[in-house]
């Protein structure tokens, strides 16, 4: 999760001030890369998405209502785009090209060999992930791989909370199915 | 209720109720084939987490924040630019619209007008007496006008300084 941001801070911003804007993007710019990565499985798209994600943030700052959370406004933002990115034809077109090797992950391995399990477990994922439908995807991303709240996935993606339980159910489901198969084809153990 | 009604409930197992939670661990505690079900979501969503934990991280932070700042001061400057243009654009059109609008007065306007019609011409109908009048009148009337140089030419009466000097040299 981001680093909170101070209303202060975020005042300043909306009244024009970069070096403010410039604080916000310097907290929120590591997860906005990360969600977006998770959508779209490549690194120089996802820092794209993200410079456009905070180009859109600077553009509609004086919009902002301070009952939301600034960072639940910046996963509307960046789900938002991954999602436009997806439906695009370029984002069609890249499907099930899952290529993580030249993307820097922050591990939690004590072990090069467990460093290794991780990094193949994370490309598992995400080529099974590739394979849900937009919206599944964007609820499983947020809800499972984020850890967002169902009420913070429902007001990021604007779904009512039946629709965000039925997409995760079948997201989950999916993956599942799609894990259990990989692992049996890969010849590893797997349940 | 039957298996395939806590499917769902087993996906959903930690979006549940507590009260949810205590109906579906008491109905695995009966069902083999529920209670597989339910580890292998168990096992699937360990996995998941453990990826979870691998953030994709940017590998130069700085670089992306210089670009995004470079960005938003690009397009500040640009929306600058298109709002000076947008004035431009729309002092212009108020302009040529009160030009127009001034034009259009003033031909409409009943003071200054060049036009005056006879009150014998004032309906549809073609009034060919009242243009006769004019002529009939020139006709009963004629007034004292300078003859054309054709006329003065043919008749020769005329005190015109060129047809003089004509005569001499014919002479």
């Amino acid at each position: 999760m981001p680093e909170p941001i101070t209303p202060e801070l975020i005042q300043e911003a909306v009244r024009g001030s970069q070096p403010a804007f410039r604080a916000i993007v310097e907290a929120n710019q590591g997860f906005v890369y990360a969600v977006a990565f998770r959508f779209v499985n490549d690194s120089q798209e996802a820092e794209d998405i993200t410079q456009e994600v905070f180009v859109r943030l600077w553009k509609n700052l004086k919009s902002y209502r301070h009952e939301v959370k600034l960072t639940t406004w910046l996963y509307k933002i960046v789900t938002n785009r991954c999602l436009d990115f997806l439906k695009s034809r370029n984002g069609r077109q890249r499907k099930n090209k899952v290529d993580i090797s030249t993307t820097h992950f922050v591990q939690d391995s004590s072990t090069p060999e467990k460093e290794f399990q991780q990094q193949e477990l994370t490309r598992i994922i995400h080529a099974a992930a590739d394979e849900l439908t937009p919206k599944q995807k964007a609820v499983f991303i947020l809800r499972d791989l984020e850890g967002l709240t169902s009420e913070e996935v429902s007001e990021a993606l604007s779904m009512s909370a039946g629709n965000v339980k039925s997409n995760l159910f079948y997201a989950r489901k999916k993956m599942t199915e799609k894990l259990k198969a990989m692992y049996q084809t890969t010849d590893k153990q797997f349940l | 209720m039957k298996c395939e009604d806590f499917e769902q409930t087993i996906y959903l197992y930690s979006e549940l109720s507590e009260s949810e939670r205590f109906r579906v661990d008491a109905h695995i505690q009966t069902c083999v084939a529920c209670k597989e079900l339910s580890q292998r979501v168990l096992s699937t969503q360990g996995l998941i987490e453990q990826a979870a934990l691998a953030k994709p991280d940017l590998v130069n932070h700085a670089r992306l924040t210089s670009t995004i700042m470079q960005a938003i001061t690009a397009q500040q400057q640009q929306s600058t630019s298109w709002i000076s243009n947008l004035f431009l654009k729309y002092t212009m059109v108020a302009g040529s619209l009160a030009l127009i609008i001034a034009f259009g007065v003033e031909q409409l306007s009943p003071v200054g007008s060049v036009y005056k019609r006879m009150p014998e011409t004032n309906t549809v109908t073609l009034n060919s007496a009242s243009f006769m009048k004019a002529a009939l009148d020139r006709k009963e009337n004629p007034e004292a006008v300078n003859p054309s140089f054709y006329a003065c030419v043919k008749s020769g009466d005329c005190n015109n300084p060129l047809i003089e000097s004509l005569k001499k040299k014919s002479l």
